[in-house]
């Protein structure tokens, strides 16, 4: 009996992933090669959202300048493997390192202050981000940007079906459904718990034995180094990196797919990486360039009065009507 | 490496270094100016307004539009301020003020939404390149010290610091002299008992709001003449630097707001020119790094008296 509840314990957590990995192959082999590359990038977007999600989700603070965390990733990785010869993986554990110090610094006011005026520290950062890119052009190609020309051919062993980016797109999935199973693990652990009593009271999460400002910093820690991981994948489906992509604008578009995904729920940074890809694509049709950022400044207000907990809420309350059994997020989140 | 040999050579003399205090005494004006429409809207409403900026560009934007019906430039700034005070007022009320209790980060989303929307509707209407400075008084030099280079003031500079003397003054007056400005001192200080009170602390926000759009619009007009330029990006950097001004200032204090563009005006003009390395690209960063150092060192400035929540 017991262990048979613990097997479907298993299965249930395994489950989203296994369904994720199917649809991934599925998708692999059989879409064409530019839709693969925007579903390549969907999946790094899911990881840097990730990122912010915990710092925004869990330790309840605005962070703007994941943008930055991510630029910082995407631009180790190019010229890791263009000016230094690295393949990509030995970069992901440089990127990982780079962003959770980067994170750690810009968390660092957080242990003096709370609330919104981080976020104002943190739009600094998106803002300066492209200029000092530019600012060192012999490391980083200034404001035309680098160029990733990598040799990763499709292993032999992989049936010869499988196109060049239907391979980039699997690699970068494994790498995403591996940090997203951690950071589950990660919230879902003690340390979540403490990132979120800080969230709700600062003297409660004393009374606990966790220190507030040191799980608020780090938070930022965290955030930063999933960005910069993140990053680094997307460097591998776009093959390219330039400073403007990673500005406040870009930063603006990363919240939005937060938003609309779910603060503070896991799947919502998946469905909002698929946002960020997919909705400028849908959009296109109708219209393009500045009035494309209209419709998304409106959906983010929109949201805020129909569903202030994003697509997630949105499932969960439907399936409230069903079991009675509600997991209020507004009421988590409110607090 | 030694201090002196990151020192840009050329700005040793004392014209130059001189002039480019002046740049920056006169670039703090506009600082300041927009850092004052931030602390209204704070005031008033305990938000950090971010599409502050927008707004200002929005305004900017919209005395070029009556400029093009062949009206004066007055009539125009008028005319835009009282479009811009109406739809601050009206967003707030419909729009900013509804969000805030239904999560803690709605009312900033609403106002990132905001910022974005405000932004890409510029671009839309008026495009996405320099459609030209705005011109408030005819261009004037007037040459202080002659040399090479000359320290020179421009008739932009003065205007932007009579506008900033003209505004605080009239602020102080309005604030401390009118029943509206006791009125909205109590809200600021605390809304529950200004309501009990009899004062519709409502009304008072949205006005605050509606103040504060007005005002960053003379910001944004001044910011057009001075850097000769209008696009839908104008005020960005600005923004920057105003919440830096803002930060050093404290945040509900119209002084401290001055100080603090002073300060960002000065720091923002003197280190991209003296040191070589940093470069007027790096303008953003300078705030940046000071909202940084603030915040770490004295997160309720320098004129704050309320006090920041502490972590």
């Amino acid at each position: 009996m017991k262990e048979s509840r613990r097997l479907l314990g298993l299965v249930r957590s395994v489950a989203p992933y296994a369904a994720v990995a199917v649809v991934a192959v599925a998708l692999a082999f059989t879409r064409p090669d530019w839709e693969i590359a925007m579903w390549s990038q969907a999946a790094a977007f899911a990881v840097i959202i990730l990122g912010l999600n915990v710092v925004v989700g869990h330790s309840g603070q605005f962070s703007l300048c994941q943008s930055a965390f991510a630029g910082t990733g995407a631009y180790l990785t190019v010229i890791l493997a263009v000016d230094h010869g690295w393949s990509f993986v030995p970069t992901l554990p440089v990127s990982a390192v780079v962003g959770f110090v980067l994170g750690f610094v810009v968390g660092l006011p957080a242990l003096r202050i709370k609330g919104h005026y981080l976020t104002m520290f943190t739009l600094g950062l998106a803002v300066s981000f492209p200029p000092l890119i530019r600012r060192f052009p012999e490391l980083t190609g200034g404001a035309n940007g680098k160029i990733m020309v990598l040799q990763w051919p499709v292993p032999a062993w992989m049936p010869a079906s499988l196109s060049q980016p239907g391979w980039i797109f699997l690699v970068i999935v494994v790498f995403a459904i591996l940090l997203f199973a951690g950071t589950h693990n990660l919230v879902t652990s003690r340390v979540g718990d403490a990132l979120r009593v800080t969230r709700t009271n600062d003297l409660v999460a004393c009374s606990v034995g966790v220190d507030p400002a040191r799980a608020r910093v780090l938070a930022f820690a965290v955030s930063g180094a999933l960005g910069a991981l993140g990053g680094s994948l997307l460097a591998l489906a776009t093959g390219v990196v330039s400073p403007e992509s990673f500005g406040l604008f870009p930063a603006l578009l990363i919240a939005t797919g937060l938003i609309l995904g779910g603060v503070g729920r896991v799947a919502g940074s998946a469905i909002g990486g698929l946002a960020v890809v997919f909705l400028p694509y849908w959009t296109a049709d109708v219209t393009s360039g500045p009035a494309a950022n209209v419709v998304y400044g409106l959906i983010l207000i929109v949201l805020m009065f129909v569903a202030p907990g994003g697509l997630v809420s949105i499932a969960g309350r439907l399936r409230g009507r069903f079991t009675a059994k509600r997991r209020g997020l507004e009421s988590a989140t409110a607090a | 490496m030694s201090i002196i040999a990151l020192i840009n050579p050329d700005i040793t003399t004392f014209n130059a270094f001189g002039q480019t205090v002046i740049d920056g005494l006169a670039a703090g004006a506009l600082y300041a100016l927009l850092a004052i429409a931030l602390v209204t809207a704070y005031r008033a409403g305990g938000q950090l307004n971010f599409a502050q900026g927008e707004f200002a560009t929005l305004g900017a934007f919209l005395v070029f539009w009556i400029l093009g019906s062949g009206v004066g430039i007055v009539l125009a700034m008028l005319g835009a301020m009282a479009l811009s005070f109406v739809g601050g007022a009206v967003v707030e009320r419909t729009v900013i003020r509804p969000s805030i209790n239904r999560s803690w980060y709605s009312s900033l989303v609403v106002i990132l939404g905001i910022l974005l929307t405000v932004n890409a509707l510029d671009a839309v209407i008026w495009g996405t390149s320099d459609v030209g400075g705005l011109d408030v008084v005819p261009h004037k030099v007037w040459v202080l010290v002659s040399g090479s280079p000359d320290l020179h003031v421009t008739s932009a500079m003065v205007s932007s610091w009579v506008a900033l003397l003209v505004l605080v003054a009239l602020l102080m007056l309005g604030l401390n002299r009118t029943r509206l400005g006791l009125a909205y001192r109590a809200v600021s200080s605390n809304r529950e008992s200004s309501e009990l009170v009899g004062v519709s602390a409502a009304r008072i926000m949205a006005l605050g709001f509606g103040a504060s759009a007005a005002i960053g619009t003379i910001a944004g007009v001044l910011v057009s003449q001075q850097f000769d330029v209008l696009d839908f990006n104008l005020m960005l950097n600005v923004l920057l630097y105003a919440f830096a001004a803002a930060a050093i200032g404290g945040f509900d204090s119209i002084g401290g707001a001055v100080v603090g563009g002073v300060i960002m005006g000065v720091i923002g003009a003197v280190i991209p020119n003296v040191f070589d390395f940093v470069g007027s690209g790096l303008s953003p960063v300078v705030a940046m790094l000071t909202i940084f150092v603030v915040l770490l060192v004295r997160p309720q400035g320098l004129f704050g008296s309320e006090k920041v929540v502490r972590a």
